[in-house]
């Protein structure tokens, strides 16, 4: 019989050997900490009720679940960020830690707790829109708030995370969201102040091109706007966008020797590459974070 | 909520190309593709919200299985392969900016490496 997450014995009486709340939510933690994770926090599964609609909240995927554990890791190690080809961080640095952490934690809350514990769904199951909000996820955990920068989640020591989620029915104690937004620095605040415009949206504005716009007033984000569709065309530039747009070139081409030039080039066997490794799908625009000064303390290295 | 509701069971359905082209631009400009404030510090009221299919569905009085396949198809109808085109060389620039002056070209209000 696993121990249960419970401080009172059958008669009702308080159990001083039962481990409390708090006890329980760092021991999860601290698996997830132990497998990989860089940070880990806890949200209530109610506390998505009021920022998302039902279909997408963790007890649509478990009924019951009552805290979503969520684990995160950056990515990128801090010399990849420095590196001269872009393409480098395109096919390495994401290596699905914070996965493994997630599905490492389940596994102990089931076998050493005995509650019902899952990955939360971290991909699209139909088009580009997910389930479940990772993203939102990370907010509600108290790891971070979301930027200007394509709307992504700034962890307030590390900047860029990726996240995901173990649901649980196990009851945990849920960790404050932060009090104050990462998201716009002070040295961004001051650049607003001066040009009108944050690092973010000089390097990918959305009125010239790009994907980012956004207003500040006092030091605070007063509007956003994120053009995901474009960002989409620069961060998963090779993978499966990449290669249906090819497959329709492929089919408006009648010239034998232009479609062999299309299936040969360089350009099908990325997009092939994207698909087939995974690791080139996930990320392969960094620009609007590469300088993001949240965290970039850390890439200053020997 | 069920699968159905959440429009996750699309499978093999088609939609009609008229129907597709009547409702693309709309679908996407609901759902998720252009995010306005969706900051969770924005107050209540100023913060806002894409829509889910069912949501789409019922507003524009269409079948949800309509709905997630325009939404699908239109997401990936809204760039050009030429937009790939100029990511890659939007990147190529921004990197060797980033590896000429670092971020602090950006401090001191240069032109954004896209446009030098």
């Amino acid at each position: 019989m696993p121990p249960q997450a419970a401080r009172s014995t059958d008669d009702g009486g308080a159990d001083e050997d039962a481990p409390d709340l708090d006890q329980l939510t760092d021991e999860i933690k601290q698996v997830g900490l132990a497998n990989g994770a860089t940070v880990v926090g806890v949200a209530s599964a109610s506390a998505f009720n009021e920022y998302v609609p039902a279909g997408h909240r963790p007890t649509d995927f478990m009924p019951g679940a009552r805290s979503v554990v969520v684990a995160g890791t950056p990515g990128p190690s801090n010399a990849a960020w420095q590196s001269p080809n872009r393409r480098l961080m395109e096919i390495t640095g994401y290596d699905f830690r914070e996965n493994v952490a997630t599905l490492v934690m389940a596994e102990h809350i089931e076998t050493r707790h005995g509650y019902q514990a899952m990955q939360a769904p971290p991909l699209p199951t139909s088009g580009e829109n997910p389930p479940l909000s990772m993203m939102l996820a990370a907010v509600l955990a108290g790891l971070g708030t979301r930027a200007i920068a394509a709307n992504i989640i700034l962890n307030p020591q590390y900047g860029l995370l990726y996240y995901a989620a173990t649901l649980t029915t196990m009851p945990l104690r849920p960790d404050h969201q932060l009090e104050d937004n990462v998201c716009p620095a002070r040295s961004c605040v001051r650049m607003y102040e001066m040009e009108g415009r944050t690092p973010c949206m000089a390097v990918c504005p959305a009125d010239e091109g790009g994907c980012i716009d956004a207003t500040i007033e006092n030091g605070r984000i007063t509007s956003s706007f994120f053009n995901r569709e474009r960002c989409a065309t620069r961060s998963m530039n090779f993978g499966l966008k990449g290669h249906i747009k090819q497959v329709e070139l492929l089919v408006d081409t009648d010239d034998i020797e232009e479609r062999k030039r299309i299936l040969y080039s360089d350009e099908f066997r990325r997009n092939l590459a994207g698909v087939g490794r995974f690791k080139e799908s996930v990320a392969q625009c960094f620009e609007c974070m590469r300088v993001c000064p949240v965290g970039r303390y850390r890439r200053k290295l020997k | 909520m069920s699968g159905n509701e959440r429009g996750e069971l699309t499978g093999f359905h088609v939609v009609d190309p008229d129907l597709y082209e009547l409702h693309r631009h709309e679908i996407v400009r609901l759902s998720n593709s252009y995010q306005e404030n969706v900051n969770e510090f924005l107050p209540v009221g100023e913060r806002t919200r894409p829509l889910t299919d069912a949501e789409i569905a019922e507003r524009l009085g269409l079948d949800i299985r309509d709905v997630t396949e325009i939404r699908v198809v239109a997401e990936h109808d809204e760039y050009p392969i030429e937009e790939y085109e100029r990511a890659a060389r939007f990147k190529d620039a921004a990197v060797d900016s980033y590896r000429a002056g670092g971020v602090k070209n950006l401090y001191k209000g240069l032109p954004p490496p896209t446009r030098r």
